[in-house]
């Protein structure tokens, strides 16, 4: 998988590798199973403090998209496991964008086919010795 | 005989420029003179003027530069020879500068006004992949110690023989020196970022397992290389040789292979990345231009101290990092230590020997030395004609002068205090070691030694 940070960017670069990551497994960039660069590459590559992506793999294990093994290093493994954090969190998020489209003048249908595209786009469960999360 | 080395030290340099620079004016990957140009612009008519004139300014360049370096071979004055050298590297670096920044900028300009967008400003691209292979891509770290083993072969040849001579034990940790630098090298290219260059991830494995391999197999080369070439210059240097044609021969060849290995590699790599990257139409391109619009690269957003140079061989530092900045204060010191070091040496060029006795006390003042001794002292002196073969011990030799402690041949261990090729020179036996010395005409040599007769 090919991550672009924008290191000009007012969004933090650990935040811009979480979201990549999460973005790249549901592309099927990133396999399930697959392992991640350590720590130490990943910050040698990007030029950060090795802190920066201790933090984005921390987000993304207590978030549940991987697993951090003390002999493997991270791997790709989403959990499927709805929390109540992350509804709120994805209520509170929809609220504010479903509220900009409808001032922008979206449609209601139009905005559900823009999702469900999404939806439809996502190659997760193709995922070669994936699992379906 | 002329000095060769500073003539030979002030070619390799100027040949290293021209040769690296020249590298320029040919598309590496898909950037020329510095620029990043789309690929189909490469051959562009205009481009093409540019890195024609470019071309042509590096020719005038080396011829004037290499017509500079004539007054060096008529020059018999060590001080003024290291202040003439460090103002030819100042000004031949400073052109260098002044021809990257005008190219460059002229190229920069075109692209501007042509609008040849090559891709985002400030963007960091990884691939998760080639990350992950980083470490694997190297020629094993392992070769240094079989390197490091055999640099050290003086080393102990040294501490069996029990020597104590600071200059001696400096020359046998030559070799261990530059294995040292080799493995420095090796460290940063293990740490250096790798680069994608296109979507397709076999090609950017393929391409960064190129540059890795090639440049980490290239200093294990020259860590043996230098090991080599370390062992033999301690031993020319130890059995007195080291002005020998056999040795001016070695020196010469062990450059030429040092500079070989570092081509090799670098052509490689360039050839490679042609190949892979000319009929990927995938490619990933970060447009950072304008933080090597200085000649240096200088990017306060990036973090990385050495990154692959846009044009020549091997790596630069981030101007903008403080290992940058620390670069400027080192090469303001060693300006400032050149400069330093000829006024330190400038007596062995204009200084004199005098000879006087005051109190029943004679005293002999040379560039960098004197010495004194009470006229009981004096066992025996003479005239001589012709000054016997000699080893330094400590002390300084010029053109012009002999001064500090020799092994003179016929005499052993002396001090002596000699303006060279200035016959007749005094031998003076005193009851504990011997001087010889003259003065600064063969009348003032004559003086001094009625003199010292009438002291007997």
């Amino acid at each position: 998988m090919i991550i672009k940070l924008d290191t000009t960017s007012t969004i933090p670069i650990y935040i811009q590798l979480r979201n990549l990551i999460v973005l790249g497994i549901g592309k099927g960039d990133l396999k399930i199973g697959e392992g991640l660069p350590t720590v130490r590459q990943l910050a040698g590559d990007v030029g950060v403090n090795m802190m920066t992506v201790t933090k984005a793999y921390t987000i993304l294990k207590n978030e549940g998209y991987i697993e951090i093994d003390r002999r493997h290093g991270a791997k790709v493994k989403p959990t499927a496991l709805l929390t109540g954090d992350f509804t709120e969190k994805l209520e509170s998020e929809l609220a504010l964008l479903v509220t900009e489209s409808s001032l922008k003048g979206l449609e209601k249908e139009h905005f559900l086919d823009i999702c469900s595209k999404m939806f439809d786009s996502l190659n997760i469960a193709s995922v070669s010795g994936g699992e379906k999360a | 005989m002329i000095d060769i080395i500073p003539v030979f030290v002030t070619l390799v340099t100027l040949a290293a420029i021209i040769l690296t620079n020249k590298t320029g004016e040919k598309p590496n990957g898909n950037i020329l003179l510095g620029v990043t140009l789309p690929h189909s612009e490469l051959t562009n008519e205009t481009v093409t003027k540019i890195a024609k004139e470019y071309r042509k300014a590096y020719m005038i360049l080396g011829a004037v530069f290499l017509a500079l370096i004539i007054p060096l071979l008529f020059n018999r004055y060590i001080s003024v020879e290291l202040l003439y050298i460090l103002v030819w590297c100042i000004t031949l670096f400073y052109m260098n500068g002044q021809i990257q920044k005008t190219y460059f900028q002229k190229l920069y300009t075109l692209k501007k006004k042509n609008g040849w967008f090559t891709g985002k400003k400030d963007m960091i691209s990884i691939d998760t992949e080639v990350s992950k292979l980083k470490g694997k891509m190297l020629v094993s770290k392992w070769w240094f110690v079989v390197a490091f083993a055999l640099s050290l072969i003086p080393i102990i040849m040294l501490v069996a023989e029990n020597e104590t001579n600071p200059s001696n034990l400096l020359m046998s940790a030559g070799a261990l020196i530059i294995v040292a630098i080799c493995f420095f090298i090796y460290t940063v290219i293990s740490k250096e970022r790798t680069v994608t260059y296109s979507e397709n991830t076999e090609i950017n494995i393929a391409l960064n397992y190129i540059y890795k391999y090639q440049r980490s197999k290239c200093w294990v080369i020259e860590a043996f290389g230098g090991t080599v070439l370390g062992c033999s210059l301690f031993t020319l240097f130890r059995y007195d040789m080291l002005h020998s044609p056999v040795a001016i021969l070695l020196i010469f060849m062990s450059t030429c292979f040092i500079m070989l290995p570092i081509l090799s590699s670098y052509n490689t790599i360039r050839n490679e990345r042609q190949k892979l990257l000319i009929f990927d139409a995938t490619d990933v391109y970060t447009d950072n231009d304008q933080y090597w619009e200085t000649g240096t690269y200088n990017n306060p957003n990036d973090k990385q101290v050495w990154v692959e140079k846009r044009v020549g061989y091997g790596t630069t530092i981030n101007m903008a990092t403080p290992a940058g900045k620390i670069t400027n204060v080192i090469l303001a010191a060693v300006i400032v230590g050149v400069v330093g070091l000829s006024i330190y040496l400038s007596p062995l060029d204009f200084g004199s020997v005098n000879f006087f006795i005051v109190n029943d006390s004679a005293t002999i003042t040379a560039p960098m030395y004197s010495d004194d001794f009470t006229p009981d002292q004096i066992e025996h002196v003479e005239l001589i004609e012709n000054l016997p073969s000699l080893r330094k011990h400590h002390g300084g030799d010029s053109p012009t002068f002999y001064v500090g402690d020799f092994n003179v041949m016929g005499y052993g261990n002396c001090s002596v205090y000699v303006r060279r090729n200035n016959t007749p020179y005094i031998v003076i036996t005193l009851d504990n070691r011997t001087i010889i010395f003259n003065g600064n005409t063969p009348e003032d040599t004559e003086n001094y030694y009625l003199q010292l007769s009438e002291l007997q």
